[in-house]
């Protein structure tokens, strides 16, 4: 029952994904990557990583896909400029493109058939949650690791106010901010 | 001490398969922020790989790993919003063909 | 997964999904009388006895109304949007437990349709999920208003979630773990308003401006934005939209009673049954808090509101995790 959910799933995720290659609308496309992240977070649940699967659906799904539908329609992209352009003619691309993916797939198959890896639990976590363990390996393993993806993230925010800020008075892109 | 659902293999070859269509975006679509996309997705592919290894060997440290990618993720996420965002509003266009001053 | 296990979720799906879409149903009567009391008015008392038919009969205006769907819209993000509001306000339910376990029909049942340890988080997420619904049906509905209304909406939503993600982070602090059913039997030494009653109050005003309700209703007032997001929208849509919002009343009140007012805990010793009737109870006094400001506050303005939630609630919510952390820390 477990591998019919993880077809399904599977299907899901890489639907979604053919989605956002494949579609002209942006927007459209956007709301299929959020399918392939609810596909994603589903399987995290299946591998035992429930904080995770939440933690994917509050900052892929609910944040950073909110700020591309955001950029999205702020910038009014609807459509790909469609039409001529320098570039590979569109059979030659659709064979690389089956070539490429079969060689990837093929690649993947090979090398995880040769693991022989079947599911091992480590040694201390019958009696911890995994939400207990996943802190405990993340501020006592991993603690330096945390405090510079905290100022990253600080960096980042600067970054970006600083890139889209307009000199002068510098509040004209905001959405509905009255100068006040 | 209880194995996978699924044989890992399978979430391997899942993970391969949404990279290389991933790949097949960033290198076949001429709108920028469908790159970006396609760029989110096959870090989300690696996300799954990572936690599927965790869970085949036991460990914690394959979610953690997700968790620094995700967080990873957020900011240039931010930063690459912002800056296709300026990219617009000094040339008017997503189109990546569009935007080749520096071309040789 | 035995067939009993299948039945008892089964029923206490359909259950708890009657139950929250009567509640919904009634809460609309309520509100509006409860609105007329403070205006000095009546309010709806015509149909049916004290009007308790009011909302059949707002149903069955919803459902006959003609369905308009404007020429230019995009289509099927239209017709999807509303799914995106209602769907996580009910599914939230999944996890809220009534009362601790009953003896029906000879066995424990316990009053949750399921008990994650990711249980706030999950809810978090839905959250999240809602946003969906609010911005898609403003772009969809290809009209200015609406734009403006759904992202005015949207950006106000993912603001004040950080506030409450950190409430709540402070009271995991005080529990030990995310599962709800544990933040409840926690607080049998007292409830958590006690420990954190600047976390009460910040939780109440943020869910206030989660849920779009006055003071917090500026992107979908009718007085301003011409009803904002859902100005396009009519008849069942429209309705589905409606029903998301106090379904969300719902689930917000009885999160803010399951962290901290203790749930289904009863002052003194009683029996199992008392547990729910206590819930509800306690949900209806915040219900009743949350009509009360709507009926007597002006609403904030659009910057008034952001400014409020970035740089007034979300430094007082990392004070409060500090402090949490500090007295938790010293404590022991």
């Amino acid at each position: 029952m477990a591998l019919a959910g993880f077809l399904i799933l599977a299907v899901a995720a890489v639907a979604g994904a053919l989605g956002v290659v494949l579609q002209r609308n942006a927007l459209y496309a956007a709301l299929s990557l959020v399918g392939v992240f609810a596909a994603t977070a589903v399987l995290y649940l299946m591998l035992s990583a429930p904080f995770l699967a939440m933690i994917q659906i509050i900052v892929y799904a609910g944040a950073i896909m909110v700020l591309f539908i955001f950029v999205i329609m702020l910038l009014s992209v609807r459509y790909e400029e469609s039409g001529e352009g320098a570039g590979i003619p569109a059979g030659v691309k659709r064979n690389l493109a089956v070539v490429l993916a079969a060689l990837m797939v093929g690649l993947f198959a090979v090398l995880s058939w040769t693991f022989v890896l079947t599911g091992r639990r480590g040694a201390a976590d019958t009696d911890t949650t995994s939400i207990e363990q996943l802190g405990l390996t993340l501020y006592r393993k991993y603690a330096f690791p945390f405090e510079v993806a905290s100022i990253l993230l600080l960096v980042a925010i600067i970054g970006a106010v600083a890139i889209t800020r307009r000199h002068g008075r510098g509040m004209e892109g905001s959405v509905g901010v009255e100068e006040s | 001490m209880t194995p996978m659902p699924v044989p890992l293999a399978y979430f391997q070859v899942l993970a391969g398969l949404l990279f290389s269509i991933g790949v097949m975006g960033v290198l076949f679509r001429r709108n920028i922020l469908i790159i970006f996309m396609c760029v989110e997705l096959m870090l989300n592919s690696a996300n799954i790989s990572l936690v599927a290894f965790g869970r085949a060997l036991g460990s914690m440290d394959g979610q953690v790993m997700v968790f620094f990618a995700l967080a990873v993720a957020a900011a240039e996420v931010a930063v690459g919003l912002a800056i296709i965002i300026d990219l617009f509003r000094k040339k008017g266009t997503v189109d990546v063909n569009q935007v080749s001053l520096l071309k040789g | 997964m035995t067939l009993d296990w299948w039945i008892e979720v089964v029923v206490k799906i359909v259950v708890v999904f009657l139950v929250v879409l009567t509640a919904v149903a009634y809460m609309t009567l309520i509100e509006r009388r409860v609105i007329a009391l403070i205006q000095s008015r009546i309010g709806p008392n015509r149909v049916g006895p004290q009007g308790l038919f009011q909302p059949a009969a707002d149903a069955l205006k919803l459902m006959t109304k003609e369905t308009v769907l404007p020429a230019a819209v995009s289509k099927h993000l239209f017709l999807f949007a509303p799914v995106f509001s209602l769907v996580p306000a009910l599914a939230a339910f999944a996890v809220i437990p009534f009362g601790d376990s009953l003896n029906l029909f000879g066995r424990q049942v316990p009053l949750h349709i399921t008990d994650v340890n990711v249980a706030l988080l999950y809810i978090l997420a839905l959250s999240s999920i809602g946003v969906y619904g609010i911005f898609l049906g403003g772009w969809a509905s290809n009209n200015k208003y609406a734009l403006m209304g759904g992202l005015r909406s949207s950006a106000q939503m993912i603001s004040y979630e950080l506030t409450l993600g950190l409430v709540v982070v402070s009271v995991v602090i005080l529990t030990g773990s995310f599962s709800l059913v544990d933040t409840v039997t926690a607080q049998q030494h007292g409830w958590f308003i006690l420990y954190q009653p600047l976390g009460f109050l910040l939780f109440l005003v943020g869910s206030m401006a989660e849920i779009n309700r006055i003071p917090f209703d500026l992107p979908e007032a009718e007085t301003e934005l011409v009803a904002g997001f859902h100005t396009e929208y009519s008849g069942m849509r429209f309705a589905m939209f409606f029903l998301g919002e106090y379904a969300n009343l719902i689930t917000v009140t009885a999160l803010t009673t399951l962290l901290f007012l203790g749930g289904w805990l009863v002052p003194w010793p009683s029996p199992a049954w008392m547990g729910p009737i206590w819930f509800a109870g306690k949900m209806f006094v915040l219900i009743f808090f949350m009509m009360w400001t709507r009926g007597t506050l002006p609403r904030f303005r659009f910057d008034q509101l952001m400014q409020f939630g970035w740089k007034i609630l979300l430094p007082l919510a990392l004070v409060n995790i500090i402090l949490t952390g500090l007295v938790v820390t010293l404590r022991s």
